[in-house]
């Protein structure tokens, strides 16, 4: 660990040397001195040496420099003349090999300097110049860039690492910003890249607290990067999510409020693309709270207005519009939301809406008896209607609208970024930033508490996202429950291994198998699935458990594409690696398999059997008392490969993953209570110590406790004064963990108990700073096996004393953890 | 409400602040392939290095590194493409020299090129971790040019035709000799071991009666004993 810090340290540090190095060497050696024989007269000659050095700087300084002696060559630079020289010029490799080969400038004795670079000014030039003729840069907030930016094109590495040092040591809240939109628009090499890592760092340590004002300024990618990071510092998952919403509304409210008309649609239905104009003669209301009171309104009237809507709808359809179905939809939609005036609406939606999305942010709101009514009404509506419905399903197929990638899933066509766009001055790149920010199972939903989750998917629907991540957050929570108790009553006492594994105990293989087997075949008879996939699963099982090794069954992993769960695991383009490793979310692929489809052809699944659908979606409303409208739920399928033929309810077009994920979760409920645990997300804490500079030797702080997985979590924090090698008091970074304990009063559905003494998890402390982003730990190592509380486990030589002032955020120590249960 | 008062706030020139004219690439790209167009055409003594290097400066500031890349090395392979095809043209003796006086051109040009794209160099390249000017107008011509199947037999043969002739007394010009072998030391090891197997198994094949050794000792003249003993 200590390596993994200090190397970019030393890095650093040699900078620094390299640096003095050559300033000291750069000077002309005044060469004939004799070396001489005697020790004494090698001093004298050396004090001699440094004076005559000084006086040869002196001499370069102000009369080369300051008053242009003998000058043989002039520069023109930024609107100023300097008469220099051309030996002093050539200690840049610019000027050496301007001056020096074959071109126009080496005979020419005026040299004509355009520097395009909005970032150099004349005095960075001047700056810059003085440093060939010996002078030390003074450097400020202001120059410090522009110095940095003339270096850089001067080609002068040590100038460019004088100012990267200064600009790293510099760098605050108040001038985050500049540098890092300086560093991050522009390619200034290795010194940008410092500058660049530099602010990743303090924005990790100080994004959630000091530089949260920042956030909305940031591009898109380093906004998505530093929400979806584990290096980001912040409390709790709750408080990312909440970060992450505020720099969403904070980005778009600039266009917002200048297309306040169009808001409203923007907040119900995601992917309803807007004629700008017809939305224009809307009446809505553009306030966050009064949206409910709208949707209120809008519902009373909704059972008329759909039958108007659909009606609307029904002429374009008539007409051969490309895709009607989504056209009834997304009138529906609107319908539902508000009461605005819909008297062009039938003509709008000739352009494509999104249907499938639509319905997704029409169902799923908060469970409220207007909302089944108005689905149910709109159910009764279109069905009448849906044979030709139907009919054109496939005809919009087979035109092959270019679908578009929403949160790792296909929805709709561009414009339903558009629209957004539109309506939120985000760019596309923005937008898909935050939706793959909130759905794209970079969240880490399942380890918010229930009240949290409810209160994200409520915010989350009146963004218009889909919310699937939401909606799987909560299944992972409560299949992590499952699992970690289950884990933890097959755990043998005595050896704290897996009951395979372990040698105290035998006879797992039949015991736990076993009843396995009968509830995956329950459940699949349950669900009216097919007599063949049951044994293909039974087999399977079995033989895992032949095998003795406790590794993911049915399960398959589609490589950047993963589907099965929305978007988790998704990685959009320009998110960084996951820091977990990348089949983190694996999740069961048994629907698939359930299809007669090998596991990793995830793009075979047809259209599905309705009866399966409609048992899912009971589980659904039971379980999380959300789904109130499902019944559009189970009318899913997806829109690309069906084969049509499907009962009338799936007729709609769904994209895929959405149905699959349904899917999953319909039969995983039950199938993944054997998902390994390393495959379920990580959790994710952020803790902060005070006053570090002040803890005496010997002592410990502690962090607050955080339940995860049947356990409570906390890190520590130790001085010691005896550990390093070198003698230097050290900070030792413990983490620590517990079995939760119910107390009554705090009683919660989500918290469980992990009665293990001893578990194994893998972890990784970071300690982010602007200095550096330091890791402790590697996610990708197979876990330790954590002490009994109250003892921990970490680094005793995490941090010395003597560097702590470059890694405290006033005064305090920010460590983020991410832990996960293997 | 909120929302609206934050945006005055709001610089909103951090967010989009580097607006590049779309074209801007193309255009400074335009510049530069015309300079190495002329480099080559051996017509770059007006050419101003502060220029070129602002251009190639600038593209790579604006994270145009790839295209400058992708460029030079398209640019540099049409050029070396027509080399290779002068070169075949060239009549018996004659082909020897020519080769020689383009690989002489190339180098030059490859240098001149390389002090322009000095920034590229040290940025781009290094971070996209691509290999560098200078080696990459090697390897290109030595593609292109030393293994394009029409000269690379030829040159084998005719590299053994001096040795032979040598052997039986007439008078070879022994400094070309010795620059195209250089040139095979310059291209790295790889190069020199190619030729030499196939110089030394035609060797064995055409000469097995005079001694190996003289026969090698005269065709690697510039090659020293280390990098013999590597080979």
């Amino acid at each position: 660990m200590e390596q993994e810090y200090r190397n970019p340290r030393s890095s650093v540090s040699h900078h620094h040397q390299h640096h003095h190095q050559m300033r000291t060497t750069v000077p002309p050696p005044p060469s004939p001195h004799p070396s001489p024989p005697h020790a004494e007269s090698e001093q004298s000659t050396s004090a001699a040496l440094d004076c005559n050095l000084a006086s040869l700087c002196d001499h370069i300084q102000s009369e080369g420099f300051g008053s242009g002696s003998f000058s043989d060559v002039v520069v023109k630079a930024m609107g100023s003349t300097y008469h220099l020289h051309r030996l002093i010029l050539s200690r840049s490799s610019y000027f050496r090999t301007m001056l020096q080969g074959p071109w126009k400038e080496a005979s020419s004795p005026v040299v004509n300097l355009l520097v395009d670079d909005k970032n150099v000014n004349g005095d960075a030039i001047s700056v810059a110049l003085a440093y060939l003729y010996g002078h030390h840069p003074k450097l400020d907030d202001d120059n410090a860039f522009r110095v940095l930016a003339a270096a850089s094109f001067l080609d002068l590495q040590d100038l460019c690492a004088i100012c990267t040092d200064f600009i790293i040591s510099e760098l605050r809240t108040s001038n985050f910003l500049a540098y890092q939109v300086f560093a991050e628009s522009q390619d200034y090499g290795i010194h940008g890249d410092r500058v660049k890592n530099a602010c990743w760092g303090y924005l990790c340590q100080s994004g959630a607290v000091e530089l949260r004002e920042m956030l909305p300024k940031l591009s898109a990618q380093t906004l998505c990067a530093l929400l979806t990071s584990d290096e980001l510092w912040v409390p709790s998952e709750e408080k990312r999510f909440e970060l992450a919403l505020y720099a969403f509304i904070a980005n778009g409210a600039p266009s917002n409020s200048e297309h306040p008309n169009q808001h409203s649609c923007f907040e119900r239905g995601s992917s309803f693309p807007i004629d700008s104009a017809v939305s224009k003669g809307k009446n809505v209301v553009d306030e966050f709270s009064f949206r409910s009171l709208d949707r209120k309104l809008g519902r009373l009237d909704l059972e008329d207005d759909l039958r108007d809507a659909s009606d609307d709808v029904l002429v374009p359809l008539a007409e051969g519009v490309t895709d009607i179905q989504r056209g009834v939809f997304g009138s529906n939609l609107v319908f539902q939301q508000s009461a605005n005036p819909q008297t062009s609406f039938g003509r709008t939606c000739t352009s494509v809406v999104d249907k499938t999305e639509g319905s997704g942010v029409a169902i799923k709101g908060p469970s409220e008896e207007a909302y089944h009514l108005s689905n149910d009404t709109w159910l009764s509506g279109a069905d009448s209607r849906n044979s030709p419905v139907s009919g054109v399903v496939n005809d919009w197929r087979n035109v092959g609208v270019s679908a578009l990638t929403w949160g790792g899933r296909v929805v709709g066509t561009k414009q339903v970024t558009g629209c957004l766009k539109g309506k939120w001055g985000l760019t596309e790149e923005e937008y898909n930033a935050f939706v793959n920010t909130f759905e794209g199972g970079s969240l880490l939903y399942c380890n918010m508490s229930f009240e949290v989750l409810l209160n994200a998917r409520k915010q989350l629907e009146e963004l218009g996202f889909p919310c699937k991540a939401v909606n799987d957050g909560l299944w992972l929570q409560m299949l992590l429950s499952q699992r970690v108790q289950e884990v933890a009553a097959n755990t043998c006492k005595k050896c704290c291994l897996i009951n395979i594994a372990c040698a105290c105990k035998q006879g797992f293989g039949l015991s736990h198998g076993a009843p396995f087997n009968n509830y995956y075949c329950q459940d699949n008879v349950q669900n009216n699935m097919m007599g063949g996939i049951e044994t293909m699963y039974v087999t399977e099982s079995s033989q895992a458990e032949e095998n003795g090794i406790f590794k993911p069954v049915r399960i398959s992993v589609r490589g950047q594409h993963i589907d099965g769960l929305a978007g988790i695991g998704c990685e959009a383009t320009f998110v960084p690696p996951p820091a977990w490793p990348p089949t983190p979310f694996v999740y069961s692929r048994v629907p698939i398999n359930r299809n007669g489809q090998p596991p990793l052809a995830s793009d075979g699944s047809e259209g599905r059997i309705g009866q399966s659908e409609e048992v899912l979606k009971d589980g659904l409303t039971a379980l999380v008392g959300l789904s109130q409208g499902t019944s559009g739920v189970g009318n899913y399928t997806r829109g690309d490969q069906n084969e049509g033929g499907h009962s009338s309810g799936a007729s709609e077009p769904r994209e895929h993953s959405v149905g699959i994920e349904r899917e999953n979760t319909s039969c995983t409920i039950s199938l993944d209570t054997r998902t390994p645990l390393c495959h379920f997300p990580p959790f994710r804490f952020g803790v902060e110590f005070e006053d570090v500079h002040r803890l005496a030797n010997g002592h410990v702080e502690h962090s607050p406790e955080f339940f995860y997985a049947g356990s409570l979590w906390k890190i520590s924090i130790q001085a010691f004064n005896d550990e390093d090698p070198q003698g230097r008091r050290t900070i030792g970074l413990f983490l620590h963990r517990r079995k939760a304990e119910i107390i009554d009063s705090l009683r919660k559905v989500h918290v469980y108990i992990d009665p293990r003494d001893k578990v194994t998890a893998r972890y990784q402390l970071v300690c982010p700073s602007k200095r550096e982003v330091m890791l402790f730990g590697d996610f990708k190592q197979r876990g330790t096996l954590l002490p009994k509380a109250p003892k921990g486990w970490g680094w005793r030589t995490a941090l010395p004393f003597d560097e702590l002032s470059e890694l405290l955020q006033n005064g305090a120590l920010r460590v983020a953890a991410v832990v996960q249960l293997v | 409400m909120s929302n609206q008062k934050k945006r005055n706030f709001q610089t909103e020139a951090f967010k989009h602040r580097v607006v590049v004219d779309p074209k801007y690439a193309d255009k400074t790209w335009q510049i530069l392939e015309r300079a190495i167009h002329q480099i080559y055409n051996q017509d770059a003594s007006g050419l101003s290095f502060e220029e070129l290097y602002r251009n190639a400066y600038n593209m790579v500031l604006h994270k145009f590194g790839d295209k400058l890349y992708t460029g030079f090395i398209a640019t540099m392979t049409g050029h070396l493409k027509e080399k290779s095809k002068l070169i075949e043209v060239a009549q018996g003796g004659s082909f020897l020299e020519e080769l020689n006086k383009k690989w002489n051109e190339h180098n030059k040009a490859l240098e001149m090129i390389r002090d322009v794209l000095m920034y590229m160099d040290r940025t781009y390249v290094e971070s996209a971790k691509k290999p560098h000017v200078h080696p990459m107008g090697l390897s290109l011509w030595k593609d292109n040019v030393v293994r394009s199947p029409k000269i690379y037999s030829r040159l084998l043969e005719t590299l053994l035709d001096l040795v032979k002739k040598e052997r039986t007394g007439e008078v070879i010009d022994r400094g070309l000799l010795r620059n195209v072998t250089k040139m095979f030391m310059d291209l790295g090891n790889l190069c020199i071991r190619l030729i030499l197997r196939s110089l030394f198994w035609m060797l064995l094949l055409c000469f097995t009666r005079l001694s190996l050794r003289s026969l090698l000792s005269l065709v690697i003249v510039g090659i020293t004993r280390r990098k013999l003993r590597n080979v």
